[in-house]
């Protein structure tokens, strides 16, 4: 399993740090990938994986620390330098061009390297394409379709494909498997042992532990965006690799409140059987005053349960809140039936932040405030200072636009949003991303206030720590399926990750 | 985790090289309301199936066609050109005037084009390394080259004739440009637009450069990861929009032989979007043809033909021209949406 | 023919204006302390003539004219006016200027949406005529221009003279929902009408881009083989008829009437492409704007004056080229 021959080094990363507005994203962190190698990179969300690989690929710029390449300092100042350099990023998002053929997909960066004023040639594509892609096992498919009309996994695979052909010598591969089944991701890692054999240096970001310990020759932990350690894949567990991303001494401590429960309490929403794309077959029950935590890896299928329990994607399954099924799978009724839903994309899909503070907070209940049409605005006035006042948003003015607030403050806004509907069921998702540290604790606050008046609430989140300070419960998620449910004191971040990556 | 549930293989084959592959693509819809269209005019009116209307449609439609042509290029690489029909008419005013300033025909037109090539390359500056969102940049420049053509002519209508000081030889040529006929019957026109159709075809599906414009317009990401510089391409695009619509500017000129900067090319740039998007062109970048805008062209070029020799209100002409906009472009979307693309 | 000797038809200056009589006189006008100050103290006027397109080609003759003005009734004459008849950039601009102009002469691009403006200029205490396009929905002192009912008559009466009372006649417009070409078109129906040989096909609104114009005509003449005469209410479609005309050498049989003496019109005049042309004398129009406003500001009772039409045929073209 060890590094085979060669272990000369092509890139080492020396104190790089990348701040962002408000975030420390990377700090002062020291890796170094060596020819011939595969080197996993392992940690939670958030703990500067991706932004790492993004400064590989050039499309960022750290802002201190030195990066080495061959041994001499080096700027990736942008996408083609990196390139230059041997170095090719598939990225967790796909960077393919849907309205292309598979061929003319994998051999753009061919033609890019090409003059402008010459001839596309089409047969070259095209035989070059299927070589590329019968090295991964894909031979069924025609060079001439149109990336539009593959799967996602297809896509992936073509993704793939296109940085193998380019000869790199660092390779970095962000979730390269997400959507592959099984055999196609045994395909990809006979691939990767083959690349290493070659000299590659492969860098493998993955969530999925049982692939990390099968495939790397040493891994790097990561978390809140420092280098934990690397090691060695000799003699590692998985529970050494899960404590490692944790770290023993971080746990959240667990409020002792939440080892009561609250089973005596009504049952508020019941779910029966949902399936729906990423999700399967998923019942559980939620109570009033209760809240529930869903945890999960990013692509276990946790981020659709809100979308499809408020009814923004098709399903099948019973969905029941106090005791009447819903009849149809459409925001409308359940916000009728009473839910009420923040989605996590608070910047997308939740606020209007080009709306102000009062515009906001009534949105979800504009009926409520206007008469034959017309807008009651001192009513307005009034519920949206009362939810300012309950929620101790901190605004200039309810005039104030959503956008200059801070995100702390946006998402209080967007809470009393739904709290104006008097819901009985209260679904969030990720409730808490990137809003800081002394927010975080005030939104908590409110959350338990408000389950306290007797709303049930789902908090469907990817940090750990938020699950175990908050939930009564916790279900974990991992391949659309639901796991058991932790309650008392087993919640606790080493369990629900262990659950979250177990093979 | 499930296994793919779509495979690439059952999808047909798209070869753009064979007939049955270009009519199996986004062009069909096109074409078929094409032919019905013809179909009912000929039975519906004396004159449209005769040699002398065809060819004549095929003059009218030659100025928007080329024109069309290069809006096809623009809207492909996921950008859009408000400004061609004042650059239309100040590229063409400023070659007549020349002409009657006496200049002789190459450097008259060199100059003519390189005016709609300049404009074209501010159009890109703007757009890419100016950051401004084409639609913002080009309705500016909309306003800023239909003024400076009011400027160059001071409101007075430019008419190219001995009279007026251009050289009886020059102008012979010119003439010939706008007004003539190949071998005595197809219009001089018509044969510019046929050439420079069929040029750019071989640019947009064989060359790089088109395949950049592609995959610019697809997807801007996936093109920078893949190192095309994505505002170089997007700049030459919006040169050679420039330099067509100057083009087509320069023929109308040589054609009626005169022009009036208040009135010249005035809501132009609708008609060239609404042909290439008629043609299958997408706003949003990355699909397009010629094949498709030549169609488009022709939807729009039979439509006023017919409706003209059907004898119908002028003003329910208006309206029928806006309906077949919606319909052949909806055809196009809903039948898109049904094959699940 | 007789029509070859009717020479600018200055009897028609006489005829009386369909526009009831609008005497406007100083007396009963409020004019504006502010204008009263500056005519007791000598000051020259600042007045300001709005027309309704100046990227047309009639701007700069009508901005002649009032230059002309301008230096002989010692006054400052600013010509103003939107690029491309647009009614909003009309208002908004006259709004801007208000407080500082001393007198104002409109050419409206819209009746309806000049009409409160000018009525608000007026109340202003300044003193408002219209020129070249009148607007008699609003309370406008005078009107300077032609009376386009009666060129659309003269218009119509040419081209039934033309075709010897006999034939089939398209009218052509580059905007047939405007007012000016509505008036105009109803004058030429009235007169054609009088001849009970004559029939109209129809009415050609072509655009006004000069490429759809010539394709518009294209189209009709294919659609309508039988056609004899082709009626121009405007500057634009007449030359492109005349055109149509060469270019299918068919002078003897298509006859063409239209207005003003744009270069290309005056050629197709002169080669018998075109049999007669009316024109608007838009320096006079402008000129008379302006020395309306001054006239009444001195005192002197003023009415609306007709600019009259000139009728220009093969036969008198020549004065035009001579100019």
């Amino acid at each position: 399993m060890n590094a085979s021959n060669s272990q000369t080094e092509i890139v080492r990363i020396a104190g790089v740090t990348k701040r962002f507005p408000g975030v420390l994203a990377l700090d002062r962190i020291n890796i170094a990938f060596a020819a011939g190698e595969v080197h996993a990179v392992i940690g939670e969300n958030g703990a500067g994986k991706s932004t790492l690989m993004n400064i590989l690929a050039g499309d960022l710029q750290p802002n201190d620390g030195q990066i080495f390449i061959d041994g001499a300092p080096s700027v990736i100042a942008s996408p083609l330098v990196s390139r230059s350099h041997g170095i090719t990023v598939v990225y967790q998002e796909l960077a393919l061009c849907p309205t292309l053929s598979i061929a003319e997909n994998i051999m753009m960066p061919d033609m890019a390297a090409r003059s402008v004023a010459t001839f596309v040639p089409r047969d070259l594509m095209r035989r070059e394409a299927r070589e590329a892609l019968a090295r991964l096992g894909m031979d069924h498919l025609d060079p001439d379709t149109k990336l539009s009309r593959l799967s996602v996994a297809e896509a992936q695979l073509v993704e793939i494909a296109r940085a193998i052909r380019q000869k790199a010598r660092l390779l970095v591969l962000d979730e390269p498997n997400s959507a592959l089944s099984t055999r196609e991701s045994e395909k990809l890692f006979e691939i990767v042992r083959q690349l290493r054999g070659e000299g590659v240096a492969v860098i493998y970001v993955s969530h999925h532990l049982d692939e990390v310990l099968d495939l790397a020759d040493r891994i790097t932990v990561m978390r809140d965006g420092r280098t934990i350690e690397t090691m060695s894949n000799d003699n590692v567990s998985q529970d050494r690799l899960i404590r490692a991303m944790v770290g023993r001494d971080l746990g959240a401590a667990r409020p002792w409140t939440l080892q009561q429960n609250s089973a005596a309490h009504p049952v508020v929403l019941a779910v029966d059987d949902l399936t729906a794309p990423g999700l399967d077959q998923v019942s559980f029950t939620v109570r009033a005053g209760e809240i529930l935590g869903i945890g999960g890896l990013p692509d276990s299928g946790k981020d659709r349960l809100g979308d499809v329990l408020f009814g923004l994607i098709p399903r099948s399954g019973k969905v029941t809140i106090d005791g009447k099924e819903l009849p149809a799978a459409a925001p409308s009724a359940s916000i009728r039936y009473g839910m009420a839903y923040v989605p996590a994309d608070r910047r997308g899909a939740g606020a209007l932040l080009t709306m102000s503070v009062a515009d906001n907070v009534v949105s979800a209940a504009l009926k409520n405030f206007s008469v034959s049409g017309f807008l009651r605005r001192a009513q307005i006035k009034r519920e949206a200072r009362a939810q300012v006042a309950r929620l101790d948003a901190r605004i200039s003015h309810l005039g104030q636009k959503l956008a200059t607030l801070s995100g702390g403050n946006q998402q209080k806004i967007i809470l009393g949003r739904s709290l104006v509907t008097n819901p009985r069921l209260l679904v969030l998702h990720e409730p808490t991303r990137g809003i800081d540290v002394g927010a975080k604790a005030e939104i908590y606050q409110i959350l338990r206030q408000i389950a306290g008046e007797g709303v049930a609430i789902i908090m469907i989140s990817s940090e750990m720590p938020e699950l175990v300070m908050n939930a009564e419960r916790v279900l974990v998620m991992r391949s659309g399926r639901l796991s058991e449910e932790l309650r008392g004191t087993d919640v606790n971040e080493e369990a629900i990750l262990a659950r979250a990556m177990a093979s | 985790m499930t296994d793919t549930v779509r495979t690439g293989a059952r999808a047909p084959a798209m070869d753009r090289f064979s007939l049955p592959g270009l009519l199996r693509a986004r062009e069909t819809g096109v074409f078929l309301a094409l032919v019905v269209l013809c179909l009912f005019l000929t039975f519906a009116t004396d004159g449209f199936l005769t040699s002398v209307n065809l060819l004549n449609v095929g003059r009218q439609i030659s100025l928007l066609g080329i024109m069309a042509v290069g809006m096809t290029f623009v809207l492909i690489s996921g950008e859009v050109d408000l400004s061609v029909g004042s650059n239309y008419a100040l590229s063409g005013l400023a070659t007549g005037m020349l002409i009657i300033a006496g200049w002789g025909l190459v450097p008259a037109l060199a100059v003519g084009l390189l005016t709609g090539m300049t404009i074209g390359l501010i159009n890109g500056v703007l757009s890419t390394y100016g950051r401004l969102p084409s639609l913002i940049a080009t309705l500016g420049m909309l306003s800023v080259v239909r003024g400076s053509a009011l400027i160059l002519t001071n409101g007075q209508p430019v008419t190219v004739n001995v009279r007026n000081g251009a050289d009886p030889g020059v102008l012979e040529i010119f003439s010939f440009i706008g007004q003539g006929y190949l071998f005595g019957i197809v219009p001089m026109q018509l044969v510019f637009f046929i050439l420079i159709a069929a040029l750019a075809w071989v640019v947009l599906s064989c060359t790089n450069f088109g395949f950049r414009v592609f995959a610019v317009g697809g997807s801007a990401k996936a093109a920078r990861v893949s190192g095309i510089s994505i505002n170089s391409v997007k700049i030459w695009a919006f040169v050679l929009m420039g330099a067509l619509a100057a083009f087509a500017g320069i023929l109308s000129l040589a054609f009626l032989p005169s022009g009036q900067a208040g009135r010249t090319g005035l809501g132009l740039e609708l008609d060239v979007i609404a042909a290439t998007i008629v043609g299958g062109a997408s706003l949003s970048g990355g699909e397009g043809t010629i094949l498709g805008t030549i169609l488009g062209v022709l939807i729009i070029g039979v439509m006023r033909n017919g409706l003209v020799l059907m004898g119908v209100n002028p003003f329910v002409q208006e309206l029928m021209i806006g309906l077949v906009i919606i319909i052949a472009v909806g055809i196009d979307k809903w039948s898109t949406r049904r094959r699940g693309a | 023919m007789k029509l070859r000797h009717v020479i600018l038809a200055t009897a028609l200056c006489l005829l009386p204006l369909h526009q009831a009589a609008a005497e406007s006189k100083l007396a009963d006008f409020p004019l504006a302390e502010r204008i009263k100050a500056k005519v007791a103290a000598g000051q020259p006027l600042d007045i300001y003539v709005s027309y309704h397109d100046v990227s047309n080609e009639f701007a700069p003759f009508m901005k002649a004219g009032v230059a002309r003005a301008a230096a002989e009734d010692k006054v400052n004459a600013n010509f103003i006016g939107p690029v491309g008849a647009d009614a909003d950039g009309q208002i908004s601009e006259i709004e801007t200027l208000m407080g500082k102009m001393d007198g104002l002469a409109i050419s409206s691009v819209s009746t309806d949406a000049l009409a409160p403006l000018i009525d608000r200029v007026l109340a202003a205490g300044i003193p408002v005529v219209t020129f070249n396009t009148d607007n008699p929905d609003s309370k406008r002192l005078a009107f300077a221009g032609q009376d386009l009912i009666q060129s659309g008559r003269e218009a119509g009466a040419l081209m039934a003279k033309t075709l010897n009372g006999k034939g089939k006649v398209i009218i052509t417009t580059i905007d047939a929902a405007a007012q000016w070409s509505i008036d105009r078109e109803n004058g030429a129906r009235e007169a054609l009408k009088k001849e009970a040989g004559i029939e109209v096909v129809q009415t050609l609104n072509t655009g006004t881009d000069p490429q759809k114009i010539y394709s518009a005509i294209e189209n009709a003449m294919l659609a309508n083989p039988d056609i004899d005469g082709i009626l121009s209410l405007e500057c634009c479609s007449t030359p492109a008829a005349g055109t149509w005309v060469e270019r299918n050498k068919a002078s003897d049989k298509v006859k063409v009437v239209g207005f003003d003496l744009l270069d290309q019109t005056v050629q197709l005049v002169e080669s018998g492409n075109i049999q007669a042309t009316i024109d608007q004398a838009p320096e006079r129009q402008g000129f008379e704007a302006v020395n309306l406003i001054v006239k009444f500001v001195k005192g002197e009772t003023i009415d609306n004056l007709d600019t009259g039409v000139g009728i220009y045929t093969k036969d008198n073209i020549g004065e035009v080229t001579k100019k």
